[in-house]
């Protein structure tokens, strides 16, 4: 097991924290089924500015991450790639979107090479700190970055959800996967919208 | 004749396809898949919680007193109270192999690290915490005079591990390599709750029954931050997934509470059921359901506060579990052996798995929360 020691940040910091991630999710829409906008404004891999219309007459599967992460984002990343080859020319239908909260370290070019390893019609988005809290707020999706302490103290920090976002052909909200959500389960799903 | 020697091939290769199918059949989807163990039938019954049925028994040598499950290791952790070990089944063979595993001491409480490759077990009687890494079968911790009433929790990164002792009112942590601290937080059987911890790991939320407030302590100082106060005798503090708020159920009233992560104060109290078990927030960290000893469950919707929906359950309930989709909620009912499902989006009660025995306990299911760390 990878284990390291809490790094002795002070309750300030903790509280930063708290308030990087409350700065999120001030406002979040009352009702269930509204839960999910699905807008954004955000830049592409290609560092082409791009909105949710972008993708118009395409099905969406979106998940926020980060390149960085170990274990839950290569992980739904490689389900959704896994749905993309099974549906063969019907995957034409269907546009995968990862959108990284990393903006720091998730370059566009970074973003570029890591998306290709999945599928090649995979979209990374990246984009400033407001386009990013935007983005992540219309989709209900908590995030936060906590810059390491001091080097010693092991990487940065990292949360966020890890739901992935089924939207249609207009950006709007369809369904959404959990975490470990199999590819036949998601692809299915799709099938119910062609 | 000719028909009917197809019709029989075409039988027996159906029935071989079945028998193929079962033989075949693994349980290491965990998205997919809870458990649930009854003593009395010497079982770990396996729930589909896609299919909402009972997909599979397996079938123990010994009775279970809880079990718990790793999606990392793909193996499922039962304890034997009364026989001081565990047996570890393998979920990924299409075998369900079952690993005895022998301990020096009886396992009360068996908590997965959120790792999912270590567990702390306590023996309660003896006072002893361990931490063991089951591909090494190595005891990575062990440690004496730990007492509690309640639940563990673990650090994100499984390295530490946090409990309250009620008897001294203490808030206690210890890491993997055994450096142990205590705080006094309360009186001496203040009636101190399990510890949850906010999403992003750095501040415990506990709650004091007898002053009716939630302690909020910074967990990288162990630091207490401020107390909120609550309704009458609140109990542990259930976590959104979104971070948002911190749901408290008042034992002493039929209220719930919920904390703004935020600005750490109580954003409004709730009528909601009979003295409030536990609180299971789902539908994208939406709807909340609120479950009473009696089996009041109240669906509450979690920015305003409101009630959307109300029903009641055929006997007491154990603590529910939500779907990693946040769509489905499971609650087991012993008393009348069965599992309900409710539609957390629609806030309405589905189908139940019915016939289980009478002294089921709550379910597991390795992945659950949607948040990535």
């Amino acid at each position: 097991m990878h284990a390291r020691k809490n790094s002795p940040i002070s309750a300030i910091a903790a509280m930063r924290a708290q308030l990087i991630l409350c700065a999120l999710i001030l406002c979040s829409p009352a009702h269930a089924d509204d839960v999910v906008a699905g807008d954004f404004e955000l830049l592409d891999h290609r560092r082409q500015s791009v909105t949710e219309r972008s993708f118009d007459g395409k099905l969406r599967l979106v998940f926020f991450g980060f390149t960085r992460c170990p274990d839950v984002c290569p992980t739904t990343l490689f389900e959704v790639a896994l749905v993309m080859r099974s549906l063969g020319d019907d995957a034409s239908q269907v546009q995968p979107i990862f959108i990284s909260i990393d903006r720091e370290f998730d370059t566009p070019e970074l973003l570029a090479t890591y998306v290709a390893a999945f599928h090649p019609s995979m979209v990374g988005l990246t984009g400033s700190k407001r386009q990013l809290d935007a983005a992540a707020k219309s989709f209900n999706v908590t995030y936060g970055v906590e810059p390491a302490s001091d080097s010693a103290s092991g990487p940065d920090s990292v949360f966020h959800s890890s739901y992935l976002f089924l939207m249609d052909r207009q950006g709007g909200f369809l369904d959404v996967f959990g975490y470990g959500a199999k590819a036949e389960v998601i692809e299915a799903r799709l099938r119910e919208y062609f | 004749m000719t028909i009917k020697t197809i019709g029989g091939l075409a039988a027996s290769l159906i029935l071989f396809v079945s028998m193929m199918s079962e033989a075949f059949a693994n349980f290491d989807d965990g998205a997919r898949y809870a458990f649930i163990a009854s003593a009395s039938s010497k079982s770990i019954f396996v729930i589909d919680l896609q299919e909402k049925s009972l997909a599979h028994t397996i079938s123990l040598s010994k009775a279970p007193s809880s079990v718990t499950v790793s999606d990392r290791l793909q193996a499922l952790v039962i304890g034997h109270e009364a026989d001081r070990s565990l047996t570890l089944v393998d979920l990924s063979t299409s075998e369900l192999r079952q690993i005895g595993y022998p301990l020096d001491l009886s396992p009360s409480t068996v908590e997965m690290s959120p790792v999912g490759e270590t567990v702390a077990i306590f023996d309660k009687e003896a006072g002893v915490l361990e931490v063991h890494a089951f591909r090494r079968r190595e005891v990575l911790l062990s440690v004496n005079n730990v007492r509690t009433e309640s639940e563990f929790t673990f650090s994100t990164d499984g390295a530490t591990i946090f409990w309250v002792d009620d008897s001294n009112g203490s808030f206690n942590a210890i890491d993997l390599w055994a450096n142990r601290k205590s705080i006094k937080l309360a009186q001496p059987n203040a009636g101190l709750s399990a510890i949850s911890r906010s999403i992003d790991g750095t501040v415990a939320f506990v709650s004091e029954a007898s002053t009716g407030v939630v302690h909020m302590i910074d967990l990288s100082t162990f630091v207490p931050l401020r107390k909120v106060p609550v309704g009458a005798r609140p109990g542990r503090p259930w976590g959104t997934a979104d971070g948002r708020y911190m749901l408290v159920p008042n034992n002493g009233g039929r209220t719930l509470t919920a904390i703004s992560t935020l600005s750490g104060e109580s954003i409004y109290t709730v009528a909601a059921v009979d003295h409030p078990l536990f609180i299971n927030p789902g539908w994208l960290d939406s709807i909340a359901a609120a479950v009473g000893e009696s089996g009041q469950v109240a669906f509450i919707d979690i920015d305003d506060g409101s009630v959307t929906a109300r029903y009641e359950l055929d006997g007491a309930p154990l603590d529910g579990i939500v779907t990693s989709d946040s769509r489905t909620l499971a609650i087991p009912v012993p008393e009348s052996g069965s599992l309900v499902f409710f539609d957390m989006r629609h806030q309405t009660r589905m189908s139940s798995i019915v016939g289980l025995p009478h002294d089921i306990g709550p379910a597991a299911l390795a992945i659950s929360n949607n948040l990535c760390h």
